[in-house]
């Protein structure tokens, strides 16, 4: 229920990125892992609040992101995506390399629990509490984006970016900020989830990772709030019935990611739109 | 001064194989006109079926190992790809579906075979040039990338086939009015990178090691490698490999193996910003 909550954030922003304004970035768990690493270093090595790491977290991401943004939108289409694969591979580098800062490979573990205004967060179940709170500010975040006018544009350069330039919109800047804004919720994703799971490795944040949440919201359907909380928990829950099963885990986590291939290339040939989408790539 | 010779070699290594892969990707992009990362899954199953076969039949399972993943490039274009565009679907519907591919193959891989690195079955012996040590593979992988170069430059400019190939490549809509047989030509040119990329795998990992996963990462450095020059041009990929593994070796030798793949990414984006139709752009119509 937790791990929901928060990919469902990390299925949302993604799909503000991808469906709504169409850009096809495979760097989202990239800024996931920036969260998860800012707070495990924040908060286990100079003793921040989990609430500071989160704004730091946040902060950090959005700079970070602002500058990619920038880099990444002189890229077209396919080339676009190419570079994002390219920024993510990079941030596995880093994660991976910079050792004295993230712990290499061996990553950050004992990740202390959040501490709520002196209530140590030590139980699952206020923790469920806490992350449904922000998966809840996510969905309430995305509404209000995309009914706005802001939204309305963004909606536009995706189906015609020309036709807005034309009115006059510096689209660049808006597919900027929605960059900005989708990366700084999986930064708190992130967050969450290293303290959740008090343990943070490079291997959580590669591309495969990108595709898991990718997959999310194709399955889901873009440009779909519904979509994307349906395509989280359909990708998260399938692993526990192919438990059911009782097949060995290693071939269960692989079985799971063959499943997800052969789903995508189903929908694709059948209903590029995904069960709830609103968007066909 | 041995060393040097040792680096050397190895990059030639690289370089071949990137720019077999690259290569077959030029290819198959230049018909196709979307980024097919389904192709990395070829590499893969190349390597993989090499390593079943050669349990039985030694070193000659490449050719059955390579024949096979031909059929199954063959196939899957035949009855799914193919059908995709057919239904007029659009680069990235045809990305996305060929990024499900990848990952449904490479999961498979795993299940059958799993996630750990496997040796190929290889001739290891040696041959020693003026104190250098080199395998007979590293001479056989560059002399395969060579005569291949050769090889599609011929078919390129002497046989129809090239010729039918470069005309859907650069107008994809005057070439079928002229009759040319535009799906068959489709099947047949993925078919035909599918073997290099799998011969290409096989070939890498009796060099090196193989996991599941070498598709993707060799994929990005043969796209990489494309891109340097034109990614639409397979002849002149080898020029985009070379410059790539000499990078790449420069990075390993001065910063550091660990940041070779960072090293790699960030020529990608670093071409895509500059210069993203490649150092060694066609002549004439722009092609973006």
């Amino acid at each position: 229920m937790i791990v929901c909550s928060i990919f469902i954030p990390l299925a949302l922003s993604l799909d503000l990125v991808v469906g709504r304004t169409g850009i096809l970035s495979i760097a989202h768990a990239g800024f996931y892992g920036l969260g998860a690493y800012a707070t495990a270093i924040l908060t286990k090595t100079y003793n921040f609040s989990f609430f500071s790491s989160i704004i730091l977290g946040v902060l950090i991401t959005a700079f970070v992101s602002y500058l990619l943004s920038k880099i990444l939108s002189r890229l077209k289409g396919d080339y676009y995506t190419l570079g994002s694969f390219g920024v993510i591979i990079i941030f596995y580098s880093l994660f991976i390399n910079l050792t004295g800062l993230t712990g290499g490979a061996m990553g950050i573990f004992s990740i202390p629990n959040p501490n709520f205004f002196g209530l140590q967060i030590s139980s699952n179940s206020w923790f469920l509490l806490m992350s449904s709170v922000f998966m809840l500010g996510t969905l309430a975040l995305m509404q209000a984006v995309i009914s706005s006018r802001f939204g309305l544009i963004i909606q536009a350069v995706r189906d015609d970016e020309l036709a807005v330039k034309v009115f006059g919109y510096d689209t660049a800047s808006f597919k900027t900020v929605v960059f900005v804004i989708s990366a700084s919720v999986a930064a708190i994703a992130g967050s969450f989830y290293a303290a959740y799971i008090s343990f943070v490795s490079p291997n959580a944040f590669t591309f495969n990772e990108s595709i898991l949440i990718l997959t999310m919201i194709i399955i889901g359907g873009l440009a779909s709030k519904r979509g994307a909380v349906f395509g989280a928990l359909f990708v998260i829950l399938l692993p526990e019935l192919l438990r059911f099963i009782g097949l060995p885990d290693s071939i269960a986590a692989q079985l799971r990611v063959a499943i997800y291939g052969a789903i995508l290339m189903y929908l694709m040939y059948k209903k590029p739109t995904g069960l709830f989408g609103n968007y066909s790539p | 001064m041995v060393y040097f010779f040792q680096i050397a070699i190895d990059t030639l290594v690289l370089a071949s194989v990137y720019t077999l892969i690259g290569t077959g990707f030029a290819l198959r992009y230049s018909i196709a006109k979307y980024l097919d990362l389904g192709y990395g899954a070829h590499i893969a199953i190349g390597a993989y079926a090499y390593f079943l076969f050669s349990e039985y039949f030694g070193v000659v399972a490449i050719l059955p190992a390579v024949i096979f993943s031909v059929t199954v490039a063959y196939a899957s274009e035949r009855f799914y790809f193919a059908k995709l565009e057919d239904k007029k679907s659009s680069p990235m519907v045809m990305m996305i579906a060929s990024l499900g591919f990848m990952t449904l193959v490479q999961a498979i891989i795993a299940i059958f075979f799993t996630s750990s690195v496997q040796v190929l079955h290889t001739d290891a012996s040696v041959i020693k040039i003026y104190d250098v040590v080199v395998t007979y593979i590293k001479i056989i992988t560059i002399a395969v990338a060579f005569s291949a170069v050769i090889l599609l430059n011929l078919v390129f400019t002497k046989t129809k086939f090239g010729k039918h190939l470069i005309a859907v490549s650069d107008n994809k809509d005057l070439a079928q009015t002229s009759g040319i047989p535009i799906k068959k030509l489709s099947i047949i040119s993925a078919s035909i990178a599918a073997g290099v990329a799998a011969l290409s795998g096989i070939l890498y990992g009796m060099d090196t090691i193989i996991t599941p996963f070498i598709g993707l990462s060799l994929l990005l450095s043969g796209i990489t490698a494309a891109i340097l020059v034109n990614i639409q041009d397979p002849k002149k990929v080898y020029i985009g490999a070379l410059i790539l593994a000499v990078i790449q070796s420069l990075v390993i030798w001065f910063i550091g193996g660990m940041w070779k793949d960072a090293a790699v990414f960030l020529l990608l984006i670093v071409i895509l910003l500059l210069r993203p139709e490649g150092l060694l752009r066609r002549r004439g119509i722009r092609q973006v």
